[in-house]
C-alpha cells in the first residue's frame, strides 16, 4: 500500500520523520529511545525502517561505485591552488561571450519601449533589496570604480542570465545595474517588489 | 613603522591568503561528495571535475570578496549544479552523457572478477534505481542524489536549507516510491 493511500497515525508519522537521523546515528538520545520503543511495538514502522535501510544502502553503494570507477584526476588541488594564485586567472571572466551577451541584452532592454511596467513600491530601494551578482561572472575587483546604472529590465532577461524570478517574463521592472570599468554588468538590484534572487 | 602605502598591500595579500586557505580546506572536505553528486546526477567525469574546479574557484573569489558565506555547503553544491546545467545547455560542448551512457560506462569498467550474472543483476538494479530517482519530484530527487553522494542527512538539510525533520519526510516519501518502483 502506498504512503499516499493510507494515513499513518501521529506516532508513526513522527517515527518516519526520525528515520533519517536515526540512520546516521545523529538522533538525540531521548528521541532515539522513543523511536526504539515505538519500533518494538509497531510492525509497520519496523517494515518502514527496513525499507529505508535497503534504499539507503543502494544509494550509498551506487554513489560509491560511480566514484570508484571514475576516480578523480591527480593534482586537482594543486591545479586549483595555482588558479587561485594567478591574478590573471582570477580576473579573467570564465565566459566572456555570455558576459557580453548580458551587457548587450541589458542595453537592448534599456532601449526598448516599456511594456507592462511593474508596480514600484518605492523609488529608491524597497524592502532592503540588495545587489546580487550575475551568476558565474567573477566579481569586479574591490578597487575597481563601478557605476550604477538605473534601467528598466524585462523579467525574461533576468531569467536568461540566471536569476530566479517569480514574475511574468514579459514584465518590465526597474533595476540598478552595477557596471564595472570594463563596461560589463556585474550585478543587479531589482527595485520592484517581485521575488527574485 | 610601515606607512599606508606598504601596509595596505600587505593587508590585501593576507585576505587573499586566508580566502585561498579557506577555499582549499573546503575543497578537501567537499570535493569527493560534490564529485559523487555530479556523477550521480549524470555528469561525465570530465564535466564533474571541471564543475568542481569552477565551483571552488568561485568560492575562493566569494570568500576573498566578502570573507564569509552563510550555508557554504549549499552554495557550493548550487554553483556546481548550475554550472553543470549550463554546460548541458551549451551547444558547443556536449560532454555530459545521458544516464544510460553513464550506466554503460559503469558496466564496461565493472570488476572483471564478478560473475557475468552477478554483474548483470547489479547493473540492472542500478539502472532501475537511477530511472526511479529521475521520476521523483525535484525535492525528493535532490535529497536522494545528495545522499548517494555520501552526505549525512544533517548535511543534506544544510545544503537544501530545510530542517532535518523535513529531510526525514522527503526521504520517507522517496523511499516509498523507490521501493515500489524497484519491487
Amino acid at each position: 500500500m502506498s504512503e499516499a493511500s493510507r494515513m499513518p497515525d501521529p506516532e508513526c508519522a513522527r517515527a518516519h520523520g526520525l528515520l533519517a537521523e536515526f540512520a546516521d546515528d545523529d538522533l538525540p538520545a531521548s528521541q532515539a529511545a522513543w523511536l526504539c520503543g515505538h519500533l518494538e511495538a509497531c510492525a509497520q514502522c519496523r517494515a518502514a525502517l527496513a525499507e529505508f535501510a535497503e534504499i539507503d544502502r543502494e544509494l550509498n553503494g551506487w554513489g560509491r561505485q560511480l566514484s570508484l570507477r571514475n576516480p578523480p584526476p591527480g593534482g586537482a588541488r594543486e591545479q586549483l591552488a595555482a588558479k587561485m594564485a594567478s591574478p590573471a586567472a582570477r580576473r579573467t571572466p570564465m565566459r566572456w561571450i555570455p558576459a557580453a551577451a548580458i551587457a548587450a541584452a541589458l542595453l537592448v532592454v534599456v532601449t526598448m519601449p516599456n511594456r507592462k511596467p511593474a508596480v514600484v513600491t518605492s523609488a529608491a530601494n524597497p524592502s532592503g533589496s540588495r545587489f546580487i551578482e550575475i551568476p558565474y561572472l567573477p566579481p569586479p575587483d574591490p578597487h575597481e570604480n563601478s557605476t550604477i546604472v538605473r534601467m528598466n529590465i524585462r523579467v525574461a532577461t533576468l531569467i536568461s542570465v540566471g536569476y530566479r524570478v517569480t514574475a511574468d517574463p514579459d514584465t518590465v521592472v526597474p533595476a540598478d545595474v552595477l557596471v564595472g570599468e570594463d563596461g560589463r554588468a556585474y550585478a543587479v538590484r531589482v527595485l520592484s517588489g517581485i521575488e527574485w534572487g | 613603522m610601515a606607512d599606508g602605502a606598504t601596509a595596505n598591500p600587505a593587508k590585501v595579500a593576507t585576505t587573499a591568503d586566508l580566502a585561498r586557505d579557506e577555499a582549499l580546506r573546503w575543497f578537501d572536505e567537499l570535493r569527493d561528495p560534490l564529485r559523487r553528486y555530479l556523477l550521480c546526477a549524470g555528469a561525465s567525469p570530465a564535466d564533474a571535475d571541471e564543475a568542481v574546479q569552477e565551483s571552488f574557484l568561485r568560492l575562493y573569489r566569494q570568500l576573498e570578496k566578502s570573507g564569509d558565506l552563510s550555508n557554504l555547503r549549499g552554495w557550493v553544491f548550487q554553483v556546481a549544479r548550475n554550472y553543470l546545467r549550463d554546460e548541458r545547455k551549451s551547444a558547443r560542448r556536449q560532454r555530459s552523457v545521458p544516464l544510460d551512457d553513464a550506466m554503460e560506462r559503469e558496466g564496461r569498467l565493472a570488476d572483471p572478477r564478478e560473475s557475468p550474472e552477478h554483474r548483470m543483476l547489479g547493473e540492472e538494479r542500478t539502472r532501475r534505481l537511477r530511472a526511479a530517482i529521475e521520476k521523483l519530484p525535484a525535492d525528493q530527487r535532490e535529497c536522494m542524489l545528495l545522499r548517494a553522494s555520501g552526505l549525512r542527512y544533517r548535511e543534506i538539510a544544510a545544503v537544501l536549507e530545510i530542517n532535518i525533520s523535513s529531510v526525514g519526510v522527503l526521504v520517507r516519501r522517496a523511499t516509498v516510491r523507490l521501493s515500489e518502483e524497484l519491487a
